[in-house]
């Protein structure tokens, strides 16, 4: 009963998942199929989230940059025509560079904007969004000269929309592949994942871990010991952007082309949709959350049009199903990890009394 | 021969308020330095420079010199005084929620295995040396706390002791700063804290010793310091000491102590308090009386009040005039009548963020239709500014607050105002039946003596009934008609009359005279 009421939300969700694909009429494998994909495309979203949560900074809508620097990457390298093994190496590298870069500015800006975290970097996202869009839509072909005018619009000025990322994911494609109902997926990326969450565990156990969960539960008191709190943050701020970057890159190396205005929008809010179905809140995250939480809102992503649409026999309410998800989710998992930090708040309290 | 704190003429000023002036102390190794003074008397201030606050530099820095071992320092940030051996107990303690005993001692100075080459935050933190330093920590000062332990299940007296071992885990550490370090302890955990600084002391560390409570000091200090004003208006010696003194200094005048002329009590029941933790005992408070509620912490002595208005759980039903009362139901508490300020000052009853005059008349528009501009709509009548500044204003006169003036914000008085301010309030509401908790905790005697004869001018002259929840026998005695000493829970023993505080003592650990 007790493991009930502290996972209120991801049980809640995993019977609306049953549910929705009892009605969608999906097969079980095409489901494993569909969410393996999603799986690989978000997670490291999702995992950067957690230690500006642990921070105290609530959920970073930011890493929207983090997703920028990649693609500002692989354009990069699109550009310069790279092919091999050096292209991820390029991409890697010149990503990471840029996503510190972006997200000490965004730490900057955040440091700041003490107790309005998340509403900030919701407009940082926003904001770099279109600079960086106007980088490529205005600035390509006037100012920056590419070496590949192949990448340019058939006017001269701005990147075409859609570019071919081939040189990337051939290889992804070449390492770890394996074949599943026909169709050719790659373990690569689950190696990635792999990878970023050990070092994420690394980083909860070394001492920013113990200084962020300190910052995030009384930045009075940690600045009263001496703690360089805006340092803190900071580097919370920055691994979290690093971490987004990693996610475009396996995200643009999966889907085999890069869309250039706007393959980095909306991830945040899946992210955070997902976080929390997996019984985070904005005040505590932990990585088994995001890995349940993944796969939860995934898999209830795509039952859930089917489901709509067999029920109500009409594709626009599967639709309509759809967007009600990704939002309404975020709202019912917030107001249930409310209720239960609440509960737990009181028994503390009693349990201090006894 | 120099002390191994030297501070020469010592000056702090805030836009050109001096809140330091002049300040000249020596402490020698293994010395316990009391600094005692009224609440704003620079306490906080000093300590603070020598602790590198950042309030501090933000503000200017500080004047004068102060010297460690004779050579002259500069303490500009918090690492270099913890460099320089200088370890401070918070009064307010800072603790982290959410974090093992462990952590919180060893917090910012975790071992850790290997450094990382890329940032020092990268290491990984060796927590099983940690943990070993933290319970050696811990008893070293005697506490038998788990170091596994999360802070939040741990009582405010372990708690404290937390605090104690991670400013005692700094390596080389000198100077100890303890401000009101027993301000929330009974008297039994007073007793070991005591014994601990002592034990402390022998070791070569110099203490400093901040309380208002005289006793404590008179007890364990070799020096004691009083401050005034921001001036150091005497030092005495062990030999010197005198309550009398140290209060004539403190304040530069005469204190009366509040006392409560005895008077004939009315019998009718106001509140009762019935089937108390699901027994058939009952407590009930009279009509016009001042009644105290005492007890070790965690007896239980907290449950009527806090009960009451939702704070804790309350096992009992309430009675008051006859009708039973809702328990969390505070709007209709305030309805009738009933007033709570709870111990918790900033937490519960105050306002940080806004100014004195919202804070002195907040919730008590419908007792004053003088404050409106338009009674009759209450809800969206604008306020009448200039009334509610002029009766402020009265107010902060009245009960002596130090401020700025209507507008300043609470959160920038110190703790003795605040809790003026919070009575302010309480004689604003002009309540039935008030509920203080802990009214004089963290407070000087002046402003105690202030807030004690206040509770008594409004039961003397509104006729409210007043239920002091306090571990202050002493206190207690003095201004109330009974006292009820909690015990496990239950109502223990009721005093009134002629009350004996050894008897008090005795009945707060569960015995009897009879049985002594």
């Amino acid at each position: 009963m007790k493991f009930v009421k502290n996972n209120i939300v991801p049980i809640g969700i995993f019977i609306l998942t049953v549910i929705a694909f009892h009605f969608s009429g999906m097969s079980l494998n095409y489901l494993s199929a569909e969410v393996y994909t999603r799986f690989i495309r978000n997670m490291l979203f999702t995992l950067a989230l957690i230690l500006p949560v642990t921070c105290g900074m609530g959920i970073n809508f930011a890493i929207i940059v983090g997703a920028i620097s990649a693609q500002m990457a692989v354009v990069f390298a699109l550009d310069l025509n790279l092919t091999g093994i050096w292209v991820l190496v390029f991409v890697v590298g010149v990503s990471v560079l840029l996503s510190v870069i972006f997200g000490a500015l965004v730490a900057l800006l955040l440091n700041k904007a003490r107790g309005n975290e998340m509403i900030v970097s919701i407009m940082i996202g926003q904001l770099s969004s279109v600079i960086y869009q106007f980088i490529f839509m205005v600035a390509y072909g006037t100012v920056i000269h590419p070496l590949n005018k192949e990448i340019l619009l058939e006017r001269g000025i701005g990147v075409r929309s859609m570019l071919d990322a081939k040189n990337i994911s051939e290889v992804f494609e070449e390492i770890l592949p394996f074949q599943f109902e026909g169709k050719h997926y790659t373990l690569f990326p689950v190696l990635i994942i792999l990878v970023f969450s050990l070092i994420l565990f690394y980083l909860q156990r070394a001492k920013i871990g113990v200084l962020a969960k300190a910052v995030g539960s009384n930045l009075n008191h940690a600045n009263t010991l001496g703690i360089q709190s805006n340092r803190v943050r900071s580097i919370c701020i920055i691994i979290s952007t690093v971490f987004a970057a990693m996610s475009q890159i396996i995200l643009i190396g999966d889907f085999g082309t890069i869309n250039v205005y706007t393959g980095h929008l909306g991830l945040d809010t899946f992210a955070a949709a997902a976080i929390l179905v997996g019984g985070a809140s904005i005040k505590e995250a932990k990585m088994r959350n995001c890995f349940v939480g993944v796969i939860l809102f995934h898999a209830l992503f795509i039952t859930s049009p089917m489901a709509g649409q067999n029920l109500f026999n009409n594709p626009s309410v599967g639709e309509y199903f759809r967007s009600f998800l990704a939002y309404g989710v975020i709202v019912i998992a917030i107001i249930m990890n409310l209720r239960k930090e609440k509960m737990e708040k009181e028994r503390i309290l009693r349990e201090t009394l006894k | 021969m120099g002390g191994m704190l030297e501070v020469k003429n010592l000056s702090k000023q805030f836009d050109g308020n001096y809140v330091l002036k002049n300040i000249n102390l020596k402490i020698k190794e293994g010395e316990v330095y009391g600094i005692i003074g009224a609440n704003g008397s620079g306490k906080s201030t000093l300590m603070n420079i020598l602790n590198g606050k950042a309030l501090i530099s933000e503000t200017g820095g500080y004047e004068g010199k102060i010297l460690i071992d004779g050579t002259e320092v500069s303490i500009k940030n918090h690492s270099q005084s913890v460099a320089y051996g200088i370890a401070m107990v918070h009064q307010e303690l800072a603790l982290f929620q959410g974090l093992s005993a462990t952590r919180n001692i060893k917090i910012n100075r975790e071992n850790v295995r290997r450094k990382s080459v890329i940032l020092p935050e990268f290491s990984y933190v060796d927590y099983k040396k940690d943990e070993e330093e933290a319970k050696k920590a811990l008893e070293m000062i005697g506490a038998q706390i788990d170091p596994d332990r999360m802070i939040d299940g741990l009582s405010l007296n372990q708690k404290q002791f937390v605090e104690l071992a991670r400013e005692l885990d700094h390596a080389g550490i000198r100077l100890l700063i303890l401000d009101e370090p027993t301000s929330s302890l009974n008297i039994t955990e007073t007793r070991r804290l005591l014994q601990c600084i002592r034990e402390i002391a022998a070791k070569g560390i110099a203490v400093i010793f901040i309380s208002h409570r005289l006793e404590e000091v008179m007890e364990i200090c070799d020096v004691v310091a009083v401050l005034r004003d921001g001036e150091l208006v005497s030092t005495y010696e062990k030999a010197g000491f005198s309550v009398g003194r140290f209060a004539d200094d403190m304040v530069g005048r005469e204190i009366v102590k509040a006392e409560r002329k005895k008077e004939v009590r009315s019998k009718e029941v106001l509140l009762s308090y019935d089937r108390i933790q699901g027994t058939d005992k009952s407590l009930s408070i009279y009509k016009g009386e001042v009644v105290g509620i005492t007890g070790l912490a965690g007896q239980g002595q907290e449950q009527f009040s806090e009960g009451l208005f939702g704070l804790k759980d309350g096992d009992y039903q309430a009675v008051f005039r006859g009708e039973a009362l809702k328990a969390g139901d505070n709007s209709e508490l305030v309805k009738r009548g009933i007033y709570y300020l709870s111990e918790d000052r900033a937490g519960t009853s105050l306002f940080l963020e806004s100014p004195i005059w919202k804070n002195m008349i907040f919730g008590t528009e419908h007792k004053h239709p003088e404050f409106m501009s338009i009674p009759k709509v209450r809800p969206l009548s604008f306020l009448r500014k200039k009334v509610i500044r002029e009766y402020t204003e009265k107010m902060i006169e009245e009960l002596n607050i130090l401020c700025s003036g209507p507008d300043q914000k609470l959160r920038e008085l110190s703790g003795g105002n605040q809790q003026k301010v919070c009575i302010g309030r309480a004689i604003t509401f002009e309540p039935e039946l008030l509920f203080v908790g802990e009214p004089t905790r963290g407070i000087d005697i002046f402003s105690k003596e202030l807030i004690l004869n206040w509770l008594l001018e409004m039961n003397h002259k509104n006729g409210a009934t007043v239920v002091i929840t306090s571990g202050e026998i002493e206190e207690l005695i003095r201004i109330c008609d009974r006292v009820v000493v909690m015990y496990q829970g239950q109502v223990f023993q009721t005093f009134e009359g002629e009350m004996d505080p050894e008897e008090i003592m005795l009945s707060l650990y569960g015995r009897t005279a009879d049985e002594k």
